[in-house]
């Protein structure tokens, strides 16, 4: 009987500490968290959108998984909006964020957020190369993928062997787009 | 003397990576970039180095029953203080080693050591001993890490080492590299000792 | 679909052990036979299934709604402790056929860092309760894949001439490269 107290004593106390200790520790380091995660956001945001030399401010309109829509503004005019989401690709997730103008005529710029492709080959679509490419782009129709230079904005430079790569970027583009309209049309209503 | 065998043994003789084969997962995971290695041997020698202490501090008061369960509440807090402090003020290589920062707390060599060493000896040797293994865990990680990153990329820590000329052995950096190496710095490793205990 | 994404993208694409190098202990240790493999990977699977399923419970009923998320380190490794204790009388009781074939792999798999893992990314790709179950489904039968593979393997590589020195975890690890080599293969299936 006394043996199982003591057993009982010792977890107890030491679960308490335990959690006592990581409560206090996380109170220091929840703040910092936090405001990682929101300069990451605002870096990104002000990156795609050509807002220099800071967003002035913007708000977030939808978040769901594997989409988010924020407008910015600059006064209370809408200057862009920015979009987050993400897709399969080939190994895993890609996440990409992009800016749109406000009349959804062209893509401003676009950034990778995370993707585990393949080193050498699909992990290319994080090269500047490719990424220069998106800039103008149309955004008020769907984009195709061509193997050959562009002729019109509504195509899109694949990269040599990373097919897959290229069309999954292209894919949560179209997606993300087609549902950003909607959004934004409902928000109108 | 004593004290020093202990604190010297984990360096070669008994390194916890590559004669007693424990760790793998992190050596394997986070070795393909020297940057990745440091992170995880900083956050692995803090926890080790946490957990000794306060095992061999406590290890009188402890019953036997419930040892293991009082040890692993005691390595996951010091994993959970590395985990948010790496969020924290270091969001970028928390987010590289993603999920092995928490998995420290299955780390064999953490257990392993609780189990073996700081439960049965004095804080001094514990720490000492702790301190010694993280230093062969760290030898192992970061000649993974340079092998990996230096063939896999031509850089090391993010310097050049070779000219334009060098076409990186991508698969390097690939899971499938992280294997090779492994088997092969094993090897190494092996024929070196074997080599030492004929003379 | 999307379910069936996560099982494929668990079971093959990013194999547990062969992408996210989890499991490697048993992997290495308990792949030198055939039907120990096969006992192994699937004492893997069912833990790994329960556990995920539990800790998921544990993360969104308990620490979200108390905002106490930083505990889930602590909270999943006791849980999975316990839980394999559990599974362990219980299959002891309920099935001793059972646990003849899996008992003396059951305790092993505490430190096996396959069933925190599966938790741990779990939480970590924000995955509903359903996704939970079918991605640790996937990944545990991803680990009896690649440790069977394995061991019908090795037992073939103790007729091969390997030095002496890289016997054992050498040579495993190197052949285990080579599988992840041939597992990149399944790499754009789910595009």
């Amino acid at each position: 009987m006394k043996e199982s107290l003591r057993i009982v004593i010792v977890l107890t106390v030491f679960s308490i500490l335990s959690g006592g200790i990581l409560g206090w520790f996380n109170k220091y380091t929840e703040k910092r968290v936090a405001l990682n995660n929101l300069t990451a956001l605002q870096e990104s945001l002000k990156a795609v959108t050509n807002m220099n030399p800071k967003i002035e401010a913007y708000e977030s309109v939808v978040k769901e998984k594997g989409f988010e829509l924020y407008k910015i503004f600059s006064g209370t005019e809408t200057v862009a909006y920015a979009i987050v989401a993400s897709g399969n690709g080939f190994q895993d997730k890609i996440k990409l964020i992009f800016g749109v103008k406000p009349d959804f005529s062209r893509i401003i710029d676009l950034r990778i957020l995370e993707q585990k492709e393949t080193p050498g080959m699909g992990a290319k679509i994080e090269t500047k190369k490719y990424l220069e490419q998106w800039k103008g782009k149309g955004a008020d129709s769907t984009l195709e993928l061509v193997k050959k230079k562009p002729n019109t904005k509504y195509q899109v430079e694949a990269i040599t062997g990373a097919t897959v790569s290229s069309t999954s970027v292209l894919n949560i583009v179209n997606r993300a787009l087609d549902r950003a309209r909607k959004a934004i049309k409902e928000a109108e209503k | 003397m004593n004290l020093l065998k202990e604190f010297i043994k984990g360096w070669w003789k008994e390194n916890p990576v590559f004669v007693m084969v424990l760790g793998t997962c992190p050596t394997l995971a986070v070795t393909n970039s020297v940057k990745n290695a440091i992170g995880m041997i900083a956050a692995v020698a803090f926890v080790l180095l946490g957990s000794s202490f306060i095992v061999s501090l406590i290890r009188k008061i402890v019953p036997n029953q419930v040892r293991i369960a009082t040890f692993i509440v005691v390595i996951a807090t010091f994993v959970t203080m590395a985990d948010r402090y790496l969020a924290a003020f270091y969001p970028q290589l928390s987010k590289a080693l993603g999920p092995y920062v928490p998995l420290i707390v299955v780390n064999c060599i953490i257990l392993g050591r609780q189990e073996a060493f700081a439960s049965k000896n004095g804080v001094l040797a514990s720490v000492l001993d702790a301190l010694g293994m993280s230093i062969g865990f760290g030898i192992a990680l970061m000649l993974m890490g340079s092998v990996r990153e230096i063939l896999g990329s031509g850089t090391w820590l993010g310097m050049k080492v070779f000219g334009s000329w060098y076409i990186p052995w991508q698969v390097m950096i690939l899971p499938a590299g992280a294997f090779f190496v492994f088997g092969f710095l094993i090897w190494g490793f092996n024929s070196i000792n074997k080599a030492f205990a004929k003379r | 679909m999307e379910l069936l994404i996560v099982f494929i993208s668990a079971l093959l694409i990013n194999n547990f052990v062969l992408h996210y190098f989890l499991g490697i202990c048993p992997f290495i240790g308990v792949s030198n036979r055939l039907d120990s493999a096969i006992s192994m990977g699937m004492a893997v699977t069912f833990v790994m299934t329960i556990a995920s399923a539990v800790s998921w419970l544990i993360y969104y009923l308990i620490l979200v709604p108390f905002r106490v998320e930083f505990l889930e380190i602590v909270s999943f490794i006791l849980v999975i402790a316990s839980l394999v204790q559990v599974v362990e009388m219980f299959i002891k009781k309920a099935s001793p056929p059972l646990y003849q074939a899996l008992g003396i792999y059951l305790p092993l798999i505490t430190t096996n860092c396959a069933i925190l893992g599966v938790a741990l990314i779990s939480v970590l790709k924000e995955y509903s309760f359903i996704e939970t179950l079918v991605f640790s489904l996937g990944a545990g039968l991803g680990f009896a894949l690649a440790i069977t593979i394995m061991a019908g393997i090795r037992e073939e590589l103790e007729f091969a001439d390997v030095p002496e020195t890289l016997k054992g975890p050498g040579i495993t690890l190197i052949t285990a490269g080579i599988l992840a080599l041939a597992f990149m293969g399944f790499s754009g299936l789910i595009k």
